[in-house]
């Protein structure tokens, strides 16, 4: 089976960049629709594929970004993302040796994690529990994980014709 | 950059990546209990929060765009017969507007014979709800006002229809308000026909509104209407809160189980009224930044 790899290091702006488009997609005005953790996938994407780069600090502020703008107590998604990050981290060598699908799969339990995490810290708090609906959204997000794989490898596969670094 | 590569990765440098998120783990949970019952990170959230601002608010302009479009292009017909509804509507306001008037006036006189102290009127302010929160279970919507505004924690927010919620955060030019709906909001309310009083909380599917620890034999029946009582002092009585929808006997020992749904639909782009209420009217802040009225509960149960 052949390992999923990067054709070429991405730039910094790109990781920016990327994370920067995450988090807008985040902050659309979902309402109540359990959207998918655009924000937890470019994470773990990331974590899996430049590990050093992207690590859990970045995943706990941004995390705690995400709970002035989610209105909820400040560290809850803080601590969710800085799990799911280092689970990602532990998993990456390993991750990389299934087809796409498996991977996804793969990481399914690991966004659901997250999201449980959220869960708890606010049933903790505040006593309240969740409604079904939100266990939707780790599903809708590993099931990007597909074409959001797809197509930033397809973009760091393709031949440049500047003189960018080649990484790996 | 080819040359100078690092060492294989097969000795990490750094710190190692399961000590790293014990660090973060143990941040984020002292960051919870900060936020919880010191209120120290206040200013942080403030910051962070107008930063987002710009963008949050760029965000939901083309959804804006498309709801006034919506709006603009509605038929003339439409208009032509909402307009005909409203003037009924308003004659049959005036009516009751006048007396309202007139009552007043006589219930301030007697309150004056009565040597009662004066029933205060309460300043408002109106402002549009400009989208929910994205956390999925407290019931939470966005005002476009804040404390530049003179809002604060406590205050009571309503609209035509009825109560819509209370003031649970806010920043400079934004507000946070729970809807009735909301597991953790908590108000008194009346049944007027019955002169029972309760307390009104959501029960978490983010539609209904539950009326807790009522006597078994309360008198109670589907399409009574829930009212606030006032008796906690930041409500002004006698606005509607929710409809009974639903009501299960109960068993011995157990109170009965009763669902009524809010009056006040709530939509985006709707104005709401935040009433100002006098800062030493606002009871003192609970000790959980995340539960309006915890008191009550605790209270009841004893």
């Amino acid at each position: 089976m052949k390992r999923t790899m990067l054709g070429r290091a991405p730039t910094t702006s790109m990781i920016t960049g990327s994370i920067a488009v995450a988090f807008v997609l985040e902050m659309l005005p979902w309402g109540g629709f359990p959207a998918p953790d655009f924000l937890a996938l470019i994470l773990v994407f990331w974590n899996i594929f430049q590990p050093r780069r992207v690590g859990i600090a970045l995943a706990w502020l941004l995390g705690l970004l995400m709970d002035v703008h989610a209105g909820s107590l400040l560290g809850q998604h803080a601590l969710a993302y800085s799990i799911l990050s280092y689970g990602a981290i532990a998993l990456h060598r390993r991750l990389l040796w299934y087809s796409l699908a498996g991977q996804a799969l793969q990481l399914l339990p690991l966004f659901f994690l997250a999201k449980v995490i959220v869960v708890l810290v606010h049933l903790f708090f505040s006593g309240v529990g969740p409604i079904w609906t939100f266990f939707v959204s780790p599903l809708l997000t590993a099931a990007l994980w597909l074409p959001m794989t797809i197509g930033i490898l397809n973009r760091l596969n393709r031949p440049q014709s500047s003189t960018a670094a080649i990484g790996r | 950059m080819a040359l100078s590569q690092s060492p294989p990765p097969l000795f990490k440098q750094g710190l190692p990546a399961r000590l790293r998120m014990l660090i973060a783990v143990i941040a984020a949970i002292g960051m919870l209990y900060s936020d919880l019952h010191f209120g120290m990170l206040k200013p942080l959230r403030q910051g962070l929060a107008m930063v987002l601002y710009p963008i949050e608010q760029l965000l939901i302009l083309p959804r804006d765009g498309v709801i006034w479009f919506s709006r603009y292009a509605s038929a003339v017909s439409d208009l032509v017969g909402q307009r005909v509804t409203l003037e009924r509507k308003e004659i049959e306001n005036s009516d009751s507007l006048l007396q309202v008037e007139q009552l007043r006036i006589e219930n301030e006189s007697l309150r004056s014979l009565f040597d009662l102290r004066k029933s205060i009127k309460h300043k408002t302010i109106a402002a549009q709800i400009s989208h929910e929160t994205r956390d999925a279970f407290s019931n939470r919507i966005v005002i476009d006002r804040g404390s530049q505004h003179g809002l604060a924690p406590g205050h009571p927010v309503i609209n035509a229809q009825g109560v819509v919620g209370q003031v649970v955060r806010v920043s400079p030019i934004t507000a946070e308000v729970s809807l009735v709906t909301d597991p953790s909001l908590m108000i008194p309310v009346a049944l007027p026909r019955s002169g029972l009083r309760s307390l009104a909380s959501g029960t978490g599917d983010g539609q209904q509104v539950e009326l807790k620890y009522l006597n078994i034999n309360a008198e109670v029946e589907v399409g009574d209407v829930l009212v606030t009582s006032g008796l906690d002092g930041l409500y002004p009585s006698g606005l509607p809160v929710a409809k009974i929808n639903r009501v299960e006997r109960a068993g011995s020992g157990q109170f009965p189980r009763i669902t009524s749904t809010p009056v006040a639909p709530i939509g985006t782009l709707q104005h709401v009224l935040v009433i100002l209420i006098d800062q030493e009217l606002i009871p003192p802040a609970p000790r959980e930044l995340d539960r309006p009225i915890p008191k009550a509960r605790s209270e009841m149960n004893k």
